[in-house]
């Protein structure tokens, strides 16, 4: 089994960032087999009641991918975004099949950790979040990539102020502010509850 | 909200968010001063940020990681896939779960695999990157059984050399075959799209326009798949790509049968949805096969449905083997095109021959599809396939065809009548077959002393040239053939050699009645008889080694006058003067008169040798002392041969010189050459060898077959350079002339346009001859001595004389000549700049070199019409029409017609008026294109 090599994930990363479509395309599935692998590898490991270490996966991930040499920390940035898309992707497929299977679709139910579940039960707000991040990449992409590296790669503000090469104290405001929005566009608004009340 | 209203908001929210909430509205009366509905929005933002608190403020990167975590322990059956390929890999980076590779793996040194695009009916297909060559591909992986099957596996490798040498646009690439884990892989071309099986489940129907493009993309690419000797076997939507574009790329073709071999052969491959009737019953396949699955997709492309659908496979294999129809398309689609509905019918009969016989076809029948007429506007050379597939619907109307095929046969009844009058063979007596005259000719042998079986023999007929000239420059008389009635003199003669050494042929071919090798062997005899079995001469040839010393006498003449059927006692003895071609020791001569024939003298000279007679010949006025003829004395006849000579060869470097030209451009009908100098090498080869003079030797029976296998390859080669050197200029210029040509060279003898132009061509060949007669008969009607019409007299030998005939000059020729005029129509037209003027000189010069014959003035209209008739089938009807117009004119020009049935020839002349009369029922049957001859059943109605 044979990996990219750290310039290829470079080349890859840089031509993603430079608008290229198809290179994310090409670096999902990668990023998303290394996860599973190493997924696949812990769970052998722990058994149940442990759940994954969120952080430690994608960095191992990372780690794999860049074949154990430090990416430039441009490439570290968008191996993150590429983290997130993936997360996001698999979050959002999972949940659009689940609200599939409320309504009577055919998959067969897998049984799932606890955490797993509860993103299950919240499956519908997870499709409308998506939805809604989708809106705020239009209007305002900086804050939607803060909100996708926080909430699906599960960064900090420090981490996610590095990979975006900004302050965290812009970080911080942006993640509040972003946040404001989604909940806005999730919510409905909250006038209108307010109105009502 | 827009972006920039967004950012007026969100500065404001900012700055609002750093204030205490208590200023902050004092803080937004100020900004928001002159724009309140800009304030609204900024509080509602802050409304959002304090309920949005603790709003996704746990990163649900943990859920996403156990869900990872979880797929991973998913055993690999419960991941379904619709089969249906999506280029997309991160829309589907799910499905790579259980797959037999992960992305990241490198296959076969070469290949790495991204993603899976999907599972189809034989295995799974990856999106890789070609490593080498740096450009993405597509892994196809066949059933694990098939890799361990060595023979499906040389099928298999086999099946994708042939299929990577399609090149198309609308041809999905497949670049190589290769081995990875004990699995193989093609590789092929990545198509960025989706799947017209996909896509018609998407959006329905295509609109109609765009439909008719996308259906004209799928024939021309199934077309080039057909054109490599591939067959698809399972054209289906699913195997129909839409790239982003929305250009046709068609996939899959020719592996499908290796899942057959892979499953076993009870059950078909695929969905029985998209096979033909003959691939459900497990028969061969053809290339009809998959035009009527390319009828289901077009019929689906236009409709949105399926033309045979079910609930279950067993109750669409139970639809599919009830031979039922799908429902007109027309009833799912209101308004749409007749012509589609009509093609996509004709590609849905049961019946493959019936079907369009080629793709291209099918395209150029969809609406506004003329791709000659596309491809000429272009200033292209049309492809053949392009000539065959032209929309020119041929089928005659009955009364047409009706009217063709009646004017042939009342044509054909007229050479019947009229060969009495002008035919050779009518006006000198053939009442004893060739088997018949050799025995008597060997006991004319016998009676001059030569006792022994021969171990060889030959014959034939001949006609005497120079009695004829005699006759015609002598006799002006309307009455001066009469006296041929009788046989004596003999126009026709028969020649018999017998030797007791095998006859070797000459150049391998056949013995002729002048070989050099005549008076070779010790008793040898050359006998020639006229007709009725009279002895015309007589040659033996004398001991070498004499011992007998046997005396010198005279031999008796007098039993040789009468095989000679002339009485002795009536000549009278003269001084010898003609020398026999073989010793002799006594020689006599005779002078008299031919009995029948009082005023024409004759002299009989003989010779003998030790009181055996070893010559005897009759010496009429016209006979001439061929030993002693001189070489080429008219220098103008000399210049002509060489210039003759020069004109070939500088013919034939020309057309070398032309073919390579096409041949390198790749201008060339290749495989249509191909086809045809393999029909002339097969059909000269096998006339000459039926009609060679075989021997009983080995090395003489080697010479033999090696000149007919040369003589056929010198007769294929010349066509095929001829073939590749003009073809292509008749088919830039007018392809319409080579439509039915061309569909017959592929194979679609029951096209209706071939029909037409055979039928047609019947027609032509027959008036060629009765022009020629009507010039003859016109002539006598106005008081000219007769002249008589030639056969070829091998035609009354048999099939030893005919076959050689018929598979040799009668069929090279007419291609030649066919090919020559088409060509020699574009040169003229060329030249003179206009296909009008071009044409009217192909008529002058025509007409021209048929008057320079020293054809009388009265003839002239007659070689006009000729001309003309010749001329307008050239150039309405094209190559087929002449060809075949060649082949019946030497059908009627070589063969003994007669009216008497009890002729012993008469089988042959049944013969050729049954291959005459069988070329127009066919030409007649197929031009009318399956229609019915009678309306309503009229034939029904008088039988009940």
């Amino acid at each position: 089994m044979e990996t990219l090599s750290p310039q290829e994930i470079t080349k890859l990363l840089a031509d993603w960032h430079a608008g290229d479509a198809d290179a994310l395309e090409r670096l999902a599935p990668l990023v998303y087999a290394e996860l599973r692998r190493i997924a696949r590898r812990q769970m052998g490991r722990e058994r149940e009641g442990h759940t994954l270490q969120a952080t430690a996966l994608v960095n191992e991930a990372y780690l794999r991918l860049a074949g154990g040499e430090a990416l430039a920390l441009q490439d570290r940035a968008h191996f993150y975004a590429v983290c997130a898309q993936v997360m996001r992707h698999v979050l959002v497929d999972h949940a659009r099949g689940h609200a599939r299977d409320k309504r009577g679709g055919g998959a067969p139910h897998v049984p799932l950790d606890e955490a797993a579940n509860a993103a299950a039960r919240d499956s519908d707000q997870l499709v409308a979040l998506d939805e809604a991040l989708r809106g705020l990449e239009e209007v305002d992409p900086r804050k939607a990539r803060v909100v996708a590296l926080r909430y699906f790669a599960g960064l900090g503000i420090e981490e996610t102020a590095e990979v975006l090469g900004i302050s965290p104290t812009t970080v911080r405001r942006e993640w509040r502010r972003a946040k404001a929005w989604l909940y806005r566009a999730v919510a409905g608004g909250v006038r209108e509850v307010e109105d009502e009340a | 909200m827009k972006p920039e209203r967004w950012r007026q908001v969100d500065e404001l929210f900012g700055q609002a968010l750093e204030r205490a909430p208590a200023e902050r509205a004092r803080f937004l009366d100020a900004a928001c001063a002159s724009d309140p509905s800009l304030r609204r929005e900024v509080e509602e933002m802050l409304r959002c940020d304090e309920r949005a608190e603790e709003f996704i403020e746990t990163p649900v990167f943990g859920v996403a990681a156990a869900l990872i975590g979880a797929r991973a322990q998913r055993p690999a059956s419960d991941q379904g896939s619709d089969g249906a390929k999506r280029s997309n890999g991160l829309s589907d980076s799910s499905s790579i779960d259980g797959s037999r590779f992960l992305p990241g793996d490198v296959l076969a040194g070469r290949y790495r695999v991204v993603g899976l695009l999907g599972r189809g009916g034989m295995g799974e297909v990856f999106r890789a990157d070609d490593l080498k060559l740096k450009q993405p591909v597509a892994l196809k992986f066949l059933p694990e059984s098939l890799s361990n099957d060595g023979a499906a596996l040389a099928r298999f490798y086999q099946e994708v050399s042939v299929a990577r040498q399609v090149s198309h646009r609308h041809v999905c690439r497949v670049y190589d075959v290769a081995e990875a884990e004990g699995s193989h892989f093609i590789s092929m071309e990545y198509v960025r799209g989706e799947s017209l099986s996909s896509l018609l489940k998407r959006i329905g129907r295509l609109p109609e326009d765009k439909a008719v493009v996308t259906a004209r993309q799928l024939c021309a690419g199934l077309a080039a798949v057909h054109d490599a000797g591939v067959l698809h076997r399972d054209l289906k939507p699913a195997n129909v790509m839409i790239d982003e574009r929305g250009d046709v790329r068609i996939t899959d073709f020719g592996i499908a049968a290796l899942a057959d071999d892979a499953r076993g052969a009870e059950a078909p491959a695929g969905t029985p949805a998209y096979m033909s009737p003959e691939q459900l019953k497990g028969r061969e396949l053809t290339t009809r096969s998959d035009i009527y699955s390319l009828g289901l997709v077009l019929y689906e492309l236009f409709t949105g449905r399926r033309a045979f659908e079910a609930p279950s496979l067993r109750e669409l294999l139970r639809l599919r083997r009830s031979e039922s129809q799908p429902s007109s398309p027309s009833s799912h689609v209101k308004d749409l095109d007749p012509t589609v509905e009509r093609v996509i019918f004709r590609c849905l009969e049961r019946d493959p021959e019936k079907r369009p016989a080629t793709a291209l076809q099918v395209a150029a029948a969809l609406p506004g599809g003329d791709p000659l007429a596309a491809a000429l506007a272009a200033g292209e050379t049309p492809s053949p396939e392009m000539v065959a597939a032209a929309p020119k619907d041929g089928a005659l109307r009955p009364v047409a065809a009706v009217s063709l095929l009646a004017a042939s046969l009342a044509s054909l009844a007229l050479v019947f009548v009229l060969s009495g009058e002008v035919l050779l063979n009518r006006w000198v007596p053939l009442n004893k077959p060739p088997e018949v005259l050799a025995e008597r000719a060997r006991a004319v042998a016998r009676a001059a002393g030569q006792d022994a079986p021969p171990a060889d023999t030959a014959y034939g007929f001949e006609d005497d040239i120079e009695f004829y000239r005699y006759v015609a420059l002598h006799d002006g008389s309307m009455t001066r053939w009469e006296g041929l009635k009788s046989g004596q003199p003999a126009l026709i003669q028969f020649w018999y050699r017998q030797s007791p050494q095998p006859l070797e042929p000459r150049a391998g071919i056949e013995v002729t009645p002048y070989d050099p090798e005549r008076y070779l062997y010790t008793g040898m005899a050359d006998v020639r008889l006229d007709t009725e079995g009279r002895l015309i001469e007589l040659t033996v040839v004398p001991p070498e080694l004499d011992e007998t010393n046997a005396a010198v006498a005279e031999p008796d003449w007098a039993p040789l006058f009468v095989e000679a059927g002339l009485d002795i006692d009536k000549f009278r003895p003269s001084e010898p003067r003609w020398t026999p071609p073989v010793f002799a020791d006594r020689r006599a001569a005779w002078e008299g008169v031919f009995p029948l024939r009082p005023e024409t003298p004759l002299r009989v000279e003989a010779a003998g040798y030790r009181g055996r007679a070893v010559s005897f010949k009759l010496v009429a006025p016209w006979t001439k002392p061929y030993r002693m003829q001189p070489y080429l004395t008219d220098p103008g006849l000399k210049r002509l041969l060489m210039f003759i000579a020069a004109v070939f060869v500088t013919l034939i470097v020309a057309a070398a010189w032309l073919a390579r030209r096409n041949f390198r451009l790749g201008r060339g009908d290749r495989r249509g050459a191909s086809k045809l100098a393999l029909f002339v090498f097969a059909t000269r080869l096998a006339g000459g060898l039926v009609g060679a003079s075989h021997v009983a030797t080995f090395a003489g029976e080697a010479a033999v077959i090696f000149a007919a296998i040369l003589r056929a390859l010198f007769a294929a080669s010349m066509l095929w350079l001829l073939y590749i050197a003009l073809e292509p200029y008749v088919r830039r210029r007018a392809p319409h002339r080579l439509i039915s040509w061309t569909r017959l060279l592929a194979g679609d003898w029951r096209d209706p346009l071939v029909g037409r132009d055979v039928l047609v061509g019947v027609l032509l060949g027959i008036w060629m001859n009765l022009f020629m007669w009507f010039a003859e008969l016109s002539a006598r009607g106005l008081g000219i001595a007769p002249d008589l019409q030639g056969i070829t007299l091998d035609t009354l030998l048999g099939v030893g004389g005919v076959a050689p005939l018929l598979l040799g000059t009668q069929t090279t020729v007419p291609l030649l000549h066919g090919l020559g005029f088409a060509f020699m129509l574009f040169l003229l037209s060329l030249l003179l700049r206009g296909e009008r003027r071009g044409t009217f000189a192909a008529w002058a010069l025509m007409f021209g070199a048929l008057a320079m014959q020293g054809a009388p003035p009265f003839a002239l209209p007659f070689f006009a019409a000729l001309a003309a008739a010749y001329i307008f089938v050239a150039a309405r009807f094209g190559l087929l029409a002449l060809t075949a117009a060649q082949f019946v004119f030497f059908m009627v020009e070589f063969y003994p017609y007669t009216t008497d049935p009890s002729a012993w020839y008469a089988g042959v002349t049944l013969f050729a008026a049954a291959v005459v009369t069988a070329l127009a029922v066919y030409g007649f049957r197929v031009s009318l294109g399956g229609r019915a001859l009678f309306r309503g059943g009229l034939l029904e109605d008088e039988g009940l």
